[in-house]
């Protein structure tokens, strides 16, 4: 399986030395819009700061288009590898030199948060935020609190199986039944307010 | 890494809470890199989890989850009852001892709980912590009851918790909601109030989940007022939340925490944890470990 949209100018009969004049950019939107998100998600984890991670992600992009200018990738097949290694390097640069900064106070609620600067992606998040929101909260209120222990809270099957007077097997079957539930819900609401198909097709 | 391996394992749950190791979290990210279908699904739980940062809990969830009692309310209610009478017992055997051969910490451990064991004692220092374990250790010979009741003394005694002091930040810019329950919050926590702290650090988890600083306090506060379960969760948090000033003492506070629950290899984990940060509580902790380690070596 390949990630969406990746661009037809990085096919593998494309010679290396003419990648630089076939990327156009038409193809590094489609470069951009294929990984941004993951690039995005692989930064918050990293860093837990959704700011740092929008800021991350353009930074992380850049630097990708300009080694893809440059004709740094030999071989097509190894794009996602190529793209995944080069966002690593600038989260790890960053975490590194945040560690050796001082510690800033915080600013406050009315710091401007940054964008992506794609204000339809920004549009299309939102929009699909308010989805799930309304699904999880259609949820019945034991699996709601199981999926919050597990996801917000970190706790193991075990731990809450324990605070919750249930086996492990149990809350195991809840969380999956609960994520299965929030994703058909959002598809339905998706279909019923006439939005953009969401991209929610995996049943995990 | 393969898609079965990502399902099985939980893989991309365990990613989004932070608790991969450095080698799978790399795995996996060069993984969802290529596959489609585990980056949806990772998408789908980044989702949820945001959705839920921002839903306030649901109060019955508890009796929704299954009516009646809950196996560990009965479980705790147990505890008590042989608390009691193992304390009972207890109060007597160290009635018996002179005072001398008594450090202030176990007696006032005796004065104050003698009914519970591994009970929640609001503050300690070391060196009295350090001469209760070692004089609940010092009765081989006394009967089983006894022996029992002394383990449990030396238990509580490594589970005592000194409270992190707290210096409130020099303020700068406008506060936002969370921010201001924190200080809030703060100010019950240096008036020793850790019931009061604990209502507001709560609220203002809910608000902001992802602050160390707040989790951190949460987590203290549970655990001076008896909730290790939910101490265990908000340190977690802590650390989950990556590098921060709160690092270090979230795995000492955590191994506390296990302590009360009576889970002495995850604290003994936790404490393992801590020592290999080579922290300002390296000494200490090495000190911990080592009688905790001794408890786990005498018979229950």
């Amino acid at each position: 399986v390949k990630p969406k949209d990746v661009p037809e100018a990085l096919e593998a009969s494309t010679p290396p030395a003419k990648r630089i004049v076939v990327l156009d950019p038409a193809a590094e939107d489609q470069v951009a819009r294929a990984f941004g998100p993951h690039i995005f998600v692989m930064a918050l984890v990293r860093t837990r700061d959704p700011d740092a991670a929008r800021d991350l992600s353009q930074s992380a992009l850049l630097e990708i288009l300009v080694a893809l200018r440059k004709g740094q990738l030999r071989d097509r097949q190894k794009l996602a590898g190529f793209v995944c290694g080069t966002a690593r390097n600038v989260i790890n640069y960053y975490l590194r030199a945040r560690s050796q900064a001082p510690r800033s106070e915080p600013l406050g609620a009315d710091t401007p948060s940054n964008s992506d600067g794609s204000q339809v992606h920004d549009l299309e998040k939102a929009e699909r935020l308010a989805l799930v929101r309304r699904a999880v909260a259609r949820l019945e209120p034991g699996d709601q609190q199981i999926l919050r222990m597990t996801l917000n809270d970190g706790c193991e099957p075990a731990e809450i199986a324990v605070r919750l007077g249930l086996s492990s097997e149990v809350v195991r079957q809840r969380k999956s039944r609960a994520v299965k539930r929030v994703i058909e819900a959002v598809k339905n609401l998706s279909r019923s307010s006439g939005g953009a198909p969401l991209n929610m097709d995996a049943e995990s | 890494m393969q898609c079965e391996q990502v399902l099985t394992h939980e893989v991309a749950e365990r990613y989004l809470r932070g608790a991969l190791s450095d080698a799978d979290q790399e795995a996996f990210e060069d993984h969802y890199f290529e596959c489609a279908s585990c980056f949806d699904e990772l998408e789908n739980l980044r989702l949820i989890q945001q959705a839920l940062a921002g839903v306030a809990p649901a109060g019955k969830a508890k009796s929704a989850a299954r009516g009646g009692w809950a196996p560990w309310t009965w479980a705790a209610a147990a505890g008590v009852v042989v608390g009691l009478l193992g304390g009972g017992l207890y109060w007597r055997h160290v009635s018996s001892i002179p005072p001398a051969r008594r450090g202030h910490a176990e007696d006032r451990l005796a004065r104050k709980q003698p009914t519970v064991p591994v009970q929640p004692t609001a503050e300690a220092t070391s060196p009295s912590e350090s001469e209760a374990a070692s004089s609940a250790q010092r009765q081989p010979s006394a009967p089983s009851v006894a022996a029992g009741a002394a383990r449990s003394a030396a238990l509580a005694a490594l589970a005592a918790v000194q409270p992190p002091p707290y210096a409130p930040p020099v303020l700068r810019g406008a506060l936002d909601e969370a921010e201001r329950r924190f200080r809030d919050a703060m100010r019950f926590y240096v008036r020793k109030d850790y019931a009061g702290a604990r209502t507001e650090l709560r609220a203002a988890a809910e608000l902001d989940r992802e602050r160390p600083d707040i989790a951190f306090f949460q987590g203290i506060c549970e655990l001076l007022t008896g909730e290790p379960v939910a101490a265990v969760a908000a340190l977690r948090r802590t650390i989950t939340s990556g590098e921060s000033p709160y690092l270090e003492d979230a795995h000492f506070y955590l191994a506390k925490a296990h302590l009360r629950r009576g889970d002495l290899a995850a604290a003994a984990s936790q404490l393992d944890t801590t020592i290999r940060l080579h922290g300002e509580r390296e000494q200490e902790t090495r000190e911990l470990l080592r009688r905790l380690e001794a408890l786990r070596r005498t018979p229950p």
